[in-house]
């Protein structure tokens, strides 16, 4: 049984990883994705729901994990509206 | 009056020569009348644009840049933004151009891995687990598209692509009934592919209705009627244009088809996982479809072919007799499996796509059109008009010259098909559009990987560049200064 | 110790890819001037305006995530992602658990900064 402890983990994991996919279109789309997906399933009360919806949250994120290096691995220039210099150094 | 006219005339010519855009071959003859029938506003714009066209087509990059980068005498615009430094951004430019193609979803390319890597069997193999495996994972993908426009996954035939599948259905089926049926009707705003297969087909002897369509792009159901003869064999019309995003009565167009019992097929490339479609519900016999406009992998499509009441079609392919005759070849189960996987996420994920896109869509059409003397082409009925496509007019400027002073953003004037050539769109001509609007549209497309920030951009950089080359504009300029383009003739030829 | 293991491993796994880490890993291996604490906080709010829930938000160190700026669960949890992304670390699960305001955000991560 999922604990609303471990599905925050989950979401929290979930974001991370969607913070590293290099290419922008991706990556904004997988960050709102997760969001709008946790969002929407908010007030989900019953518990084969949930277990069912975190374990697929459990594949997203395997899948995440070999997609985000594969984007790291095949790069492209950055878009236009990227900024270049991310953390101000 | 009229001198004033000349005047101002004399006055652009010089003012077009020094910002080197060829219209020295205009000739000015101010006629007696003054007002004029819209023919001969046809013919001044047709001019313009036919003599930038012209600059751009002989001296090629060099006259083309030297209309970007040269600002105007006295103007203070320039095509770079002032307001941001771009040495702090990026270089790759947005792309809005999904009605060409989409970005594979890491998903499906995912999916795609896992046949490239490990699971690498013939899914024609009977005698071993590898061919086993595949197999399994070929027949889920065939649910999986069969699913979204709620037809059999038995009639799901595997091809190249949307191409192969139209040359497919409208060779194949008029070639089977050719003893008794004689006679194809399709639409002007057709995709090329449809439109040259119709005419091979004329080749072979069949007659070939095109029929027209209304301002907005859209079929008359009371001219289908009509052209429907008894000896006619096929109706093909495209679900939603590639070029404008209309979308046409498919539900009526299939009532009428079937109480006519002609069959009734649908290139719905730019439709599938789009728009709601049922092929039962709407009767359709035959539908295209095209991998990689719903973000998988290209190389791949389907055809459907209803089986009750059975359609029958030469193949255009045979050998193996793979795919229940229709299209023999071994599939490829990483293009298969990840096309399946296209329309699984299309499927499930077709409202909240939508959402998105439509949201954006309302927010780029707003600030574009926000601009004086544009125009939206296509349907603004909500019901047949497809969110993501979105083809504006920009008059008085050429459609190409703001797509090059645009290399931040990937756009197209039209299909990837004819952008090769300069030639003014047939689907806006189809439309009644004249060709110097033919000439000033462009198309946007906006897709599931589309951002806020991205329209953002694009909307503020079209407001800037379309104000600076109104600014070079002759015909802009006299508009300014409230002379009545339609009021003076001019001869040029 | 441990923590810090896994932090020098997270850090390599980063910077592997050539290009990413060109455009992006921060280079603090040599000298530099010491970050400040006005300097996480600016960066810390504009990072935390990124997040959707934040976007009209008044951000202040004072501010309690969820009982003044309306977050969430869901919410703090995306914005704490939010600093990670923009100072390269991770908040492990138990101190997050313990972070309610802006400001016991910003003080983790000035000391997590002064560390490297």
């Amino acid at each position: 049984m999922a604990t609303s402890r471990q599905v925050l983990s989950l979401y929290k994991q979930l974001l991370e990883k969607a913070y590293k996919f290099d290419n922008y279109n991706f990556r904004e789309y997988a960050k709102r994705k997760i969001h709008d997906s946790f969002k929407e399933h908010k007030g989900l009360s019953g518990q084969e729901q949930i277990n069912s919806l975190y374990n697929s949250g459990i594949d997203s994120l395997a899948q995440l994990q070999r997609q985000t290096s594969i984007s790291q691995m095949y790069t492209f220039e950055k878009l236009v509206v990227e900024p270049l210099d991310k953390h101000h150094h | 009056m009229l001198t004033n006219q000349i005047r101002a005339l004399a006055r652009q010519a010089t003012r077009t020569d020094s910002r080197s855009i060829n219209v020295r071959s205009f000739t000015v003859t101010a006629g007696s009348r003054t007002r004029s029938v819209s023919s001969k506003t046809r013919s001044i714009r047709h001019l313009a644009t036919k003599s930038s066209t012209a600059s751009a087509k002989s001296a090629s990059s060099a006259s083309a840049d030297s209309i970007v980068t040269t600002p105007p005498t006295g103007s203070a615009i320039t095509l770079k933004s002032a307001t941001r430094d771009e040495s702090q951004f990026g270089t790759r430019p947005i792309y809005l151009d999904v009605q060409a193609t989409t970005p594979t979803d890491p998903r499906v390319l995912d999916k795609m891995l896992t046949f490239l890597t490990g699971m690498y069997g013939n899914p024609h193999s009977s005698t071993h687990a590898y061919g086993w495996e595949t197999d399994k994972e070929v027949e889920k993908a065939r649910e999986y598209v069969a699913a979204v426009i709620k037809a059999d996954p038995k009639e799901i035939i595997f091809t190249s692509g949307a191409t192969e599948t139209n040359n497919m259905a409208i060779k194949g089926v008029p070639r089977f009934y050719k003893k008794t049926k004689k006679h194809i009707i399709t639409t002007q705003t057709e995709h090329k592919c449809v439109l040259d297969s119709a005419r091979h087909m004329q080749d072979e002897g069949f007659d070939v209705t095109y029929l027209p369509v209304d301002e907005h792009g859209l079929i008359s159901l009371d001219d289908l009627k009509a052209a429907i003869r008894k000896d006619t064999i096929l109706v093909s019309v495209m679900a939603v244009n590639n070029e404008i995003g209309v979308v046409q009565p498919l539900k009526e167009i299939g009532k009428i088809c079937r109480e006519n019992k002609i069959f009734f097929h649908t290139d719905a490339a730019q439709a599938y996982g789009k728009i709601d479609i049922d092929v039962n519900d709407m009767n359709i016999d035959l539908l295209s479809i095209s991998s990689h406009k719903i973000y998988g992998p290209m190389g791949i499509g389907a055809c459907y072919v209803r089986r009750r009441p059975r359609v029958r079609l030469d193949p255009i392919i045979t050998g193996g007799g793979q795919e229940r005759g229709l299209r023999s070849g071994t599939l490829s189960p990483p293009l298969v499996a990840g096309f399946g996987e296209a329309a699984r996420l299309m499927k499930e994920e077709m409202d909240y796509d939508k959402a998105h896109i439509t949201r954006l869509s309302n927010k780029l059409k707003e600030g574009l059109l926000s601009i004086p003397a544009t125009q939206l082409n296509g349907s603004n009925n909500p019901e047949s008009q497809y969110p993501g496509c979105v083809n504006i007019s920009f008059a008085y400027i050429e459609g190409e010259s703001l797509l090059m002073a645009l290399k931040d953003i990937a756009l197209s004037s039209g299909s990837a098909c004819t952008s090769a050539s300069l030639e003014p769109s047939y689907v806006l001509h189809a439309l009644g559009a004249d060709d110097a609007l033919a000439h000033s549209s462009i198309r946007f497309g906006i897709g599931r990987f589309t951002t806020e920030e991205e329209v953002d951009y694009v909307i503020k950089a079209i407001n800037e560049r379309v104000e600076f080359l109104r600014k070079m504009s002759p015909l802009w300029e006299m508009v300014q200064e409230g002379i009545d383009l339609d009021s003076i003739e001019w001869s040029g030829h | 110790m441990f923590r810090l293991a896994v932090r020098s491993a997270r850090v390599q796994m980063a910077r592997a890819p050539v290009a990413a880490a060109i455009v992006r890993a921060p280079v603090r291996f040599y000298a530099v001037a010491p970050i400040t604490k006005e300097e996480v906080t600016s960066r810390a709010f504009e990072a935390l305006k990124t997040v959707a829930a934040l976007q009209e938000s008044k951000l202040t160190l004072e501010a309690n995530f969820q009982k003044d700026l309306g977050l969430d669960s869901l919410d703090t949890v995306e914005a704490l992602v939010a600093l990670e992304e923009e100072f390269d670390l991770e908040i492990p699960d138990k101190i997050s658990d313990e972070i309610k305001t802006v400001g016991e955000a910003v003080d983790y991560i000035y000391e997590e900064e002064r560390k490297l």
